[in-house]
């Protein structure tokens, strides 16, 4: 039972004084204790359906413990199905040995909302879902599954109950409402093939008609902190949801590793941006413009200040949000940037293709085949990628940057533990321009495993070089989730 | 699988149901093949999840006729009868001297055997049936695809069928914003009374708690086997509490 509900339970007046007998015997028996002579038992004011045949089929003798024990039996079969504020009023016995038992069963008679701010509407919404009509009798049951359906419905934080009684025996419901707060924390911690163990949290806040996303990372490789980055964005949705500007800053300073020059440069950044986004929830796409204001030190060749001012169209495509199953879910994403800077010294371009899909060959089985190419035209080492990153797994401490690269994969994933683990083997293959200009192709692969917990999904590889011993690879990982 | 972005699937222009229509008559044969079911009596196992809950498995016996009348008595993971009828249905706890009554089922409890019991009646007044191209399905089949529209409801149903075999793999209901609504998969067919029947059958359905999946074995199947009308009904004692699915 969940904390609310126990402080409705808390809060309920409760109508159990004393069983609820109230007994008016006869001016004869009250002296005498003799037992009545009942011809039939009449349960007034009964309304709800609630099986007493029972009890009214009794007759005969009866004393007065016996009365009390069908008045107990009463009060509890009320309280069993939620009635909790249902009592025995009086208790009577008519000339014509007719036992009337009259029962209150307690009324509701309004519902008093308050507490909602943001959206003012859910005070009257949530009255006609307490209360569809004036007047049922008061059931806890029926009012607890109310508040849990009004709570999911309204996305509130909490519903708060009071009750209370009128001068008529009847009832008010008056209740608090809390509104959830509109921010959500989400991170996630990975073993980035590049820069090492990579924590990362952010805050997205939800205002009535923009919305704050900040996030912050770092990383650490080698027992040093290899990257560093802050991210700010700010969205303005415009007459629909989808649609948004937004304005951001994202603040770096990462250290990467030139393999083939056996040398280490750092490269501080800030960059402002941009741009327009328009989402459907099928497609996305979005246009930016950002100027990336680099400081590098002890890169080769260039030790000035970076001016980078670069455009870059941006689309994905993806059913997640239309199928029961999102592990059925394909995805496309292709991003296209063109820039101008004054290291390159000429215009130039970088483009990424990134897809996936899955297929259940049978309900436990998934295969998912995955592609993934990044080219630049800038022949600057500042530009490219590491060949060896999440997408092409088996190869560690190999901090090989390429222009282009192209890689693909095949993940096989059976269902060990219905909707909780999932494992399986993997390949994928990569075919790349290394640092001397040479291409290259290369195969790793290893053993996958996945586990999802109260939306938290934590992966776990163990991958290697296909042409080496499997003792030779490395472990990969990563945990994400939102709280 | 998600159809609507597999690159490679082939999109017919969609040929529309008519008289004398070989896409008409590959649906109609396997309505009637699914129609020659008339009872099932089968011991089952069901594996039921909520969004963010553990697992529940139920085990029990099934039963159930051509007039949708069914019966299950679990006996795990307590004893609890189930039995549906024209006057409703009932979910009995015989330990705590309950039934539940409500007149519509939950989705999420659905338990029948019949892919296609909603189109043997008003195929052709009521739907419009399209052929929307063949798809790789499970390992080396070639399914068929149909969208069958509801013209009375408005809802988009996609069925995967084998047609060499009659046999229906997979049904999905879309709602006008083509999303999802509720998924069943067939397998694990096997032949009985010259009967080709799924012996696992899977639904998914989006609820107000989020989306229930339930996953249901079947074992032991009598099929076509006279059932005493007298099973779906039941006289519960009459002390017996009873409640609505609301409490």
């Amino acid at each position: 039972m969940n904390k609310d509900v126990i402080k409705i339970f808390v809060s309920i007046i409760i109508f159990l004084t004393a069983g609820g007998v109230f007994a008016r015997e006869r001016e004869e028996n009250r002296e005498t204790e003799k037992p009545l002579i009942v011809t039939s038992i009449q349960l007034k004011g009964k309304t709800v359906k609630i099986n007493t045949q029972d009890i009214e089929n009794k007759s005969g003798q009866l004393s007065k413990e016996e009365v009390k024990r069908i008045v107990a039996d009463i009060t509890k079969r009320y309280r069993k199905r939620g009635y909790a504020a249902a009592y025995v009023d009086e208790v009577i016995i008519r000339n014509d040995g007719i036992l009337v038992i009259s029962i209150h069963e307690t009324k509701v008679v309004a519902v008093r909302v308050r507490g909602a701010e943001k959206k003012t509407t859910i005070n009257t919404d949530l009255e006609k879902v307490l209360l569809p009509e004036k007047g049922e009798v008061f059931n806890r049951f029926l009012l607890e599954k109310r508040i849990e359906l009004a709570k999911k419905g309204f996305e509130l934080e909490s519903i708060k109950i009071n009750l209370k009684e009128t001068e008529t025996g009847d009832m008010i419901i008056n209740v608090l409402v809390e509104e959830k707060s509109p921010g959500e924390f989400y991170g996630q911690i990975s073993m980035d093939m590049s820069y090492g163990i990579t924590p990362m949290v952010g805050y997205f806040y939800l205002f009535r008609r923009s919305a704050l996303d900040t996030n912050v990372l770092l990383s650490i490789r080698d027992d040093e902190l290899s990257r560093v980055e802050a991210n700010i964005n700010y969205y303005i949705f415009r007459d629909e949801l989808p649609k948004a500007v937004f304005f951001g800053l994202n603040f770096r300073r990462i250290t990467d590793i030139w393999q083939s020059r056996e040398t280490n440069y750092t490269t501080t950044s800030v960059t402002p941006v941009v741009g327009a986004r328009h989402n459907t929830g099928i497609i996305y796409y979005g246009l930016f413009l950002s100027e990336i204001i680099s400081f590098p030190k002890d890169y080769p060749g260039f030790d000035n200040a970076i001016y980078d001012t670069r455009l870059t169209f941006d689309i994905k495509i993806s059913d997640k949000d239309l199928l029961l199953d999102p592990r059925e879910a394909s995805y496309l994403r292709l991003s296209l940037s063109a820039g101008w800077d004054n290291l390159n010294k000429i215009p130039y371009g970088i483009a990424l293709l990134k897809a996936e899909t899955s297929y259940f060959p049978l309900l436990w089985l998934r295969f998912t085949p995955k592609i993934q190419s990044r080219a630049t035209t800038s022949v600057e080492r500042f530009y490219w990628s590491y060949v060896y990153d999440e997408t092409f797994l088996g190869f560690f401490d190999d901090y090989t940057a390429s222009r282009f690269k192209n890689t693909a994969g095949l993940d096989i994933e059976i269902e060990a533990a219905k909707g909780l683990l999932y494992i399986g083997p993997l390949i994928n293959c990569g075919y790349f321009l290394n640092e001397e200009n040479n291409w290259i192709f290369k195969t790793g692969t290893g053993l996958k495993s996945s586990i999802t917990i109260s939306g938290i999904t934590i992966l776990l590889y163990y991958a290697w070089d296909i042409t080496k011993n499997p003792k030779e690879g490395g472990f990969y990982f990563m945990a994400e989730g939102k709280f | 699988m998600s159809s609507v972005f597999l690159i490679g699937n082939i999109v017919d222009s969609g040929k529309i149901y008519g008289n004398s229509d070989p896409v008409k008559d590959i649906f109609q044969r396997i309505v009637k093949e699914s129609s020659k079911v008339k009872t099932i009596d089968a011991d089952i196992t069901q594996e039921i999840q909520e969004s963010g809950s553990p697992i529940q498995v139920f085990k029990g016996r099934y039963r159930v006729d051509s007039k949708g009348r069914f019966r299950i008595d679990y006996n795990e993971p307590g004893k609890q009868i189930v039995l549906q009828n024209e006057k409703g249905l009932y979910w009995y706890y015989p330990d705590d001297n309950m039934v539940y009554q409500a007149k519509k089922e939950g989705a999420e409890r659905k338990v029948q055997i019949n892919p296609l019991s909603e189109f043997k009646k008003g195929l052709e007044e009521r739907f419009e049936v399209r052929s929307i191209g063949k798809q790789v399905y499970g390992f080396f089949v070639i399914a068929e695809r149909f969208v069958v529209i509801d013209k009375v409801k408005g809802d988009t149903i996609l069925i995967w069928v084998e047609k060499e075999k009659n046999i229906v793999l997979k049904k999905i209901l879309r709602d006008k914003n083509n999303r999802e609504i509720m998924k069943e998969v067939y397998s694990g067919y096997k032949i009985i009374n010259d009967i080709n029947l799924p012996t696992v059958i899977d639904v998914s359905a989006r609820t107000d708690r989020g989306i229930t999946r339930s996953t249901t074995y079947y074992r032991n199947i009598r099929l076509n086997k006279k059932l005493a009308k007298k099973i779906f009904y039941m006289d519960f004692p009459s002390n017996v509490e009873r409640r609505t699915f609301d409490e």
